[in-house]
């Protein structure tokens, strides 16, 4: 039981100490920056060749463009030739009539911004974005042309040929779309192998979208990343380094709580030891006890047939001393029942030999046998009996012991008093009280006088003689044979009652409340 | 009435002999099981009184045997080891009572009156007689007095029905002597009134006098009327 106890103990400390203790660590492996760089730089000039090659694309449409500004249909056949243009505007140096817009997107709403020169300023509510003549007409003598990139106003790209500008408003998106589906195409062969060696895991647009990767990717934000800008948008190169849990415990902490764990298991194994030797130790003296006790009953027979040999041949002379001997030798018996009684019970084989009796005529045997040693202590005792006379089944043996510990009691506790035994045989109960007048239990003493060893202590300083046992074993005994030991409220002395339900064999009985006197 | 004791200690198995002999019960002795069932086979005995731990074959076995042949002789163990005692066992071998160690002379017969009283009730209670107000049950060794029942020795009995056969007349001392203890046997003289006394103390209530003392020559019962 202790050892259990002490060892799911030991087992709480130790698993509490590893949780304590653990740790978990992520442990990082950096991937090859320089594999994602090399990409990244590839894919940079990719991106800044074709904004080359679009810029040279507006450059010969915008200079067509100025030429055939009368012809609308024209111009805007050859502004949809190119990606991206949504909106071209005419404008024209020192002008009366400087602007004739024309706008190939989609009808929109809000419409789309009418590039238009600053000193114009007609309060016309349409969208429109100023220009400064100073930029655009620099060079009226000759060429110019360049990109208009301003926050604030859409991506627009002018060529001025001779007083003659240009202004083409380029969608940004359209432009980028194009450039990711040019860049999807020329990754679909390399990035495979150069993802194999170390390279980058994906390539992303500016919204996270993925235009290749090699694998499934995380989920969470990637460790590092390659930007590839354009004046169109923005494309990066992404990569995970590799990630790994590990425990890793605090060895102090670890170590204090496993050794705790042992010192507590080792104790609770310490303490089972002890008290399996103890309870051994104890076992042994109660069989010792049990042992000599039986060698004890055999000499114990001899004495009691012996002295009931002899006493038909005592002279008178020697008639009180034998009584004495033979009392003494029946108090011995007693002694040896009371002790084999106990030494039993300690080690849990007493049992009980139910078999038919006469419970009255058990009683009154003992009664027998205390009459002497009652009468030499000036004890009066009266045995009345009432109602039936049956057999039944009970031990007899534990009713002596029961009758012979209380009348013990009555022959050390109340010399000189009147004591009374009475039984009552009913159907169903048998009941015997033994009651004296002498000094009584004090009503403090009374919850104790039951436990075993226990001694009314003035008693003991009288120079009582006893075990301390004689009550114990007589309510034990009556508790096993189904019935109870009391001790009852009397106005004088002490009164103990048995009570026994009984299980009634057969009938030969007389008439009730027959009384016989013994004093 | 003859009782078989078997048991291991000699001086256990004379103490027995010395206490059941002056009763007037006649005596075999056999000191362990072998002996034990020998004389019971030569005997028959009326009643058999066996220990249960003997050398060689022990009282259980004794028992069985007893009653695989005999189920009605009544058989009384006598042990010091009474909580070893299977009572189960001993009950199906078929014994009648347990006498737990130790014992004094006046429980041992109360027990074997007991037991033969058990076995006896079964056969027919023919041969009792009345003798004033008891009425005595030889066989079953006691005395029936109204609602009390009284244990008698086989001695005690034969005491009764001496007194009873001769109503009226007075019993010199050698008659009883002769009669109820046999001529062979030499008891003291004071045996026989320590035995008067000790029945007249069982059977009589104060102021009565069943067995009339005449003085000098004996006793007598007056008598029925």
């Amino acid at each position: 039981m202790v050892l259990g106890v002490m060892l799911v103990l030991a087992s709480c400390i130790a698993l509490g100490g590893v949780l304590v203790s653990r740790r978990d660590v992520e442990v990082r492996r950096d991937r090859d920056r320089q594999a994602q760089h090399a990409l990244a730089g590839t894919l940079q000039a990719e991106a800044r060749k074709l904004e080359v090659l679009y810029e040279a694309h507006l450059l010969s449409t915008g200079e067509l463009l100025t030429q055939i500004w009368h012809d609308p249909e024209s111009a805007r056949q050859l502004a949809q030739n190119i990606e991206g243009i949504q909106h071209v505007a005419w404008l024209y140096w020192k002008s009366a009539n400087p602007e004739m817009q024309l706008n190939l997107g989609f009808p929109a709403n809000p419409p789309l911004p009418e590039p238009t020169l600053e000193k114009e300023h007609r309060g016309i509510p349409r969208p429109r974005v100023l220009l400064e003549a100073k930029l655009l007409f620099r060079d009226v003598g000759g060429k110019s042309s360049g990109w208009i990139d301003e926050p604030g106003k859409p991506l627009m790209f002018y060529v001025q040929v001779l007083g003659t500008t240009v202004v083409m408003v380029i969608d940004r998106h359209e432009v980028e779309a194009a450039m990711t589906g040019h860049f999807k195409t020329w990754l679909t062969e390399g990035f495979q192998s150069v993802a194999k060696l170390g390279g980058p895991d994906a390539v992303q647009d500016a919204q996270g979208k993925t235009l290749c990767a090699a694998g499934s990717l995380p989920d969470r934000q990637p460790d590092i990343l390659g930007p590839v800008i354009s004046r169109f948008g923005v494309w990066q190169i992404v990569s995970w380094d590799e990630r790994q849990m590990n425990a890793t415990y605090h060895v102090p902490t670890l170590a204090g709580s496993l050794a705790l764990a042992v010192l507590v298991a080792g104790l609770g194994i310490g303490l089972s030891a002890q008290q399996r030797r103890t309870a051994k130790l104890a076992a042994q003296r109660v069989s010792f006890v049990n042992r000599v006790s039986h060698e004890l009953r055999t000499p114990m027979t001899n004495i009691l047939l012996n002295l009931d040999v002899i006493e038909e041949s005592m002279p008178d002379s020697a008639a009180s001393r034998f009584g004495l001997v033979r009392e003494e030798a029946g108090r011995l018996s007693r002694l040896i029942e009371n002790v084999l009684t106990f030494s039993r019970q300690e080690e849990g084989c007493l049992k009980l030999n139910h078999g038919p009796c006469l419970p009255t005529e058990v009683v009154s045997s003992i009664v027998r046998q205390f009459e002497p040693a009652l009468l030499r202590r000036g004890i009066t005792l009266k045995q009345t009996h009432e109602g039936e006379k049956t057999e039944a089944v009970l031990d007899a043996d534990a009713l002596a012991q029961i009758t012979a510990n209380l009348l013990s009691n009555v022959e050390k506790y109340a010399p000189g008093a009147a004591a009374a035994v009475h039984t009552r045989q009913s159907k169903n109960e048998f009941t015997l009280t033994v009651s004296d007048e002498g000094p009584g239990i004090p009503v403090s003493e009374a919850g104790r006088i039951f436990q075993a060893f226990y001694r009314v202590d003035d008693r003991v300083q009288a120079g009582v003689s006893g075990t301390g046992l004689g009550l114990s074993i007589a309510r034990d005994l009556a508790q096993r044979m189904g019935g109870t030991l009391k001790l009852i409220p009397s106005e004088k002395g002490a009164s103990f009652e048995f009570r026994l339900p009984l299980e009634v064999l057969q009938n030969h009985a007389g008439p009730p409340d027959s009384t016989l006197t013994t004093a | 009435m003859t009782i078989l004791l078997a048991d291991d200690d000699p001086v256990t198995l004379e103490s027995l002999a010395a206490c059941l002999q002056p009763e007037g019960f006649h005596t075999l002795l056999a000191r362990d099981g072998e002996e034990a069932l020998a004389l019971w086979q030569k005997h028959k005995p009326d009643l058999l009184c066996l220990d249960i731990m003997m050398p060689g074959m022990d009282g259980y076995e004794v028992c069985r045997r007893v009653r695989a042949t005999d189920a009605g002789v009544p058989i009384l163990f006598l042990s010091a080891k009474s909580e070893e005692i299977d009572v189960v066992v001993g009950l199906r071998l078929g014994a009648d009572d347990f006498v737990r160690k130790p014992f004094g002379k006046h429980e041992l017969i109360a027990r074997i009156g007991s037991a033969l009283r058990r076995t006896q009730v079964v056969k027919s209670p023919a041969g009792s007689f009345q003798l004033g107000p008891l009425r005595v049950f030889p066989a079953e060794l006691r005395a029936q007095r109204e609602d009390m029942s009284t244990d008698l020795t086989p001695r005690e009995v034969a005491i009764l029905k001496l007194l009873h056969e001769r109503s009226g007349q007075v019993l010199s001392r050698d008659t009883l002597l002769d009669v109820c203890w046999g001529l062979e046997y030499m008891p003291e003289s004071r045996t026989l009134d320590q035995h008067i006394a000790k029945l007249r103390k069982k059977i009589e209530r104060e102021s009565e006098e069943i067995i009339e003392t005449v003085r000098g020559v004996g006793y007598r019962w007056r008598g029925q009327g």
